[in-house]
């Protein structure tokens, strides 16, 4: 992974942004730009920012900031190693470390194991997985679930072997490993690497649609529709994208609004 | 439904059976189904290494069929997947310690449990073949675009046919692309021309193979390398399923240039 | 167009074309076990039992071994020189 990048994820502490080595204009510039096409993902929520061994001072953060408000999130934390980053962090009233935060209470029940598992044939069961919500990442999460009838918030990564079935919407903060598999009757929200296998408007519905911070899953059904991860991209997409039911196949395409 | 009882040879060795065996077997793991992978080498083991469990091994084939253990206690199960088993060779030097009749029954015990049973061969012709054709209900040959590997391939072919084990299906491993533009390379055509067998997948040379074997994390466990995308389309062809890629709009393209002179 | 055509019109085969060339050359022999070796030894005899009714020129003749779509064929192209009176 280069160094002069910058990279977004969700994690089980909520969005966090990644600031690699480099030109700190730039990647301004770049953060500036990833956040402002996909503003309508993010807005409301607030982020961490991980700088590493970066030193910067009061202006940078504050630049910083900045760029991260115009774009509707806010900044409430600065993880570094650097002594004097963290001390101009703390002059602006920010976070330095997690543990400040009320320790988010584990997630979700496990999901049920493969065994019990129905046929395809019967339908998704209800097996309503529920999660308990902690940071303003999760209450933005949940607005825009909301405003479609929320249906599961799963707070964690979903690891090989786990499967997620519900009828309604599925929102999962966290990454989705080659492996685990989501059963939705409505859409499928992944607020990181969606790698797995996504069924979504599994009721049969094929105007569902599937986002991700990275699309990249093993398989991915919308409706009766059916694809794979698109070919010849190498390594994992940088950009969020939606994928929906168009002209009778499988389209991704940048989630931007 | 009953397991399908797949047989993975080449008659070279070193073009990649192995390799091939281990990552089809993850690849089918993750799209759902429960897989057993056998190395039927005979006093040799491979497979553990290239898959990674080479320290979880307790029990071995040999032991299976002497009735040491019971089958389930031998198979080794891959942690990072769901149903994904390895039933291990024996590092015996008797070649007789297992023999045709052996692997078919070792086989019918896994039918109604498993979807899949890969068996990895052997090189060469010997025993160790013979073992990995008997139970087979279908063959996969591996070749890579080289004469001697193409030569080899075709005797084993033809002694495939002669078992009725047929019609086999072939996989072209290590293309170079660039060598095949230069003339370099015998391409996928001139290999199926000579070969005439129905080919089932083409797998690029990617240098990710060789840090996977390193580290034991077969590349089929990240569909975005170019290898273990490969795989995955041959465990998609031998589900009979046609899945189509998704298409990308980008609508976005002035920005994505942006984003790239920026990063650079 | 085979190999040697090739080389007559000049333009040199590319490593690819010569491991065609050799591949389908060495699985004819493969697949019928007919070795090269074979081949001469066919050559011999058949030139000895021959002469022994039809004088024929030895240097000109070709044994030749082809692979057909549902068969192969061995092929014997043999110049006549004339007939041998039989010794009575």
């Amino acid at each position: 992974m280069p160094d002069d990048r910058v990279l977004i994820r969700g994690t089980s502490e909520g969005l966090v942004i990644t600031l690699g080595a480099g030109d700190l204009g730039t990647l301004l510039r770049e953060l500036d730009e990833r956040l402002s096409s996909t503003a309508s993902f993010f807005r409301g929520g607030r982020v961490a920012l991980h700088v590493g061994p970066r030193e910067l001072t009061t202006e940078e953060l504050e630049a910083l900031g900045q760029t991260i408000s115009r774009n509707g999130v806010s900044l409430w934390a600065v993880i570094g190693k650097n002594a004097a980053t963290q001390a101009a962090a703390e002059a602006l009233g920010l976070e330095t470390t997690f543990s400040s935060q009320a320790t988010p209470s584990p997630a979700v029940a496990s999901p049920p194991s493969r065994e019990p598992r129905p046929g395809r044939d019967e339908g998704p069961v209800l097996s309503g997985v529920e999660g308990q919500l902690e940071t303003e990442v999760e209450d933005a999460a949940l607005r825009l679930a909301q405003d479609m009838d929320l249906g599961v918030l799963v707070r964690r990564t979903l690891r090989s072997g786990q499967v997620i079935q519900h009828p309604g919407h599925v929102v999962v903060i966290g990454d989705v490993n080659p492996g685990a598999e989501i059963i939705a009757g409505g859409d499928v929200m992944v607020w990181g690497k969606l790698r797995g296998i996504v069924h979504a408007g599994a009721t049969g519905d094929d105007g569902a649609v599937v986002c991700a911070l990275s699309l990249a899953p093993l398989q991915l059904r919308i409706g009766n529709h059916i694809a794979r991860a698109p070919e010849g991209r190498e390594g994992l997409p940088e950009r969020p994208e939606m994928a929906s039911v168009q002209d009778g196949e499988i389209v991704a395409e940048p989630w931007e609004k | 439904m009953p397991a399908r009882v797949i047989t993975i040879t080449s008659g070279k060795g070193g073009v990649g059976k192995t390799t091939a065996t281990a990552n089809l077997g993850v690849a089918l793991a993750l799209l759902g189904q429960r897989v057993v992978t056998i190395d039927a080498d005979i006093g040799l083991r491979n497979l553990d290494v290239v898959m990674g469990l080479e320290n979880r091994i307790v029990y071995d084939i040999v032991n299976v069929v002497e009735g040491v253990c019971r089958l389930r206690q031998a198979l080794v199960k891959d942690k990072r997947l769901a149903e994904l088993y390895l039933l291990p060779a024996a590092q015996t030097r008797d070649k007789s310690a297992v023999g045709p009749e052996d692997m078919v029954q070792v086989c019918e015990q896994m039918r109604n449990d498993y979807d899949f049973v890969l068996i990895d061969s052997p090189a060469g012709i010997e025993q160790g073949f013979r073992n990995a054709i008997a139970p087979a209900d279908e063959v996969l040959i591996v070749t890579t675009p080289e004469v001697s590997a193409v030569r080899d391939a075709d005797r084993i072919i033809g002694l495939i046919e002669a078992k009725e084990k047929g019609p086999a299906r072939l996989i072209i491993n290590r293309i170079k692309p660039d060598m095949v533009k230069r003339g370099d390379m015998l391409d996928t055509s001139d290999v199926m021309e000579i070969l005439a067998i129905d080919l089932i997948g083409i797998v690029p040379e990617d240098e990710a193979i060789i840090i996977s074997t390193n580290k034991g994390v077969p590349v089929a466990l990240d569909v975005t390398g170019q290898a273990g995308l490969a795989f995955h389309n041959i465990a998609h062809r031998l589900l009979g399923e046609d899945v189509p890629f998704m298409t990308i709009k980008d609508t976005s393209g002035f920005l994505g240039r942006f984003a790239r002179f920026v990063r650079s | 167009m085979s190999f040697w055509d090739k080389l007559r019109g000049r333009r040199i085969p590319s490593s690819r074309e010569i491991a065609k060339e050799r591949l389908q050359l060495v699985l004819v022999h493969d697949r019928t076990n007919i070795s090269p070796g074979l081949l001469q030894t066919l050559k011999d005899e058949l030139i000895t039992v021959i002469s022994r009714h039809i004088e024929i020129d030895r240097e000109g003749v070709e044994i030749t071994f082809t692979q057909g779509k549902r068969y192969n064929r061995l092929v014997a192209d043999i110049p006549v020189l004339g007939t041998r009176r039989r010794k009575s």
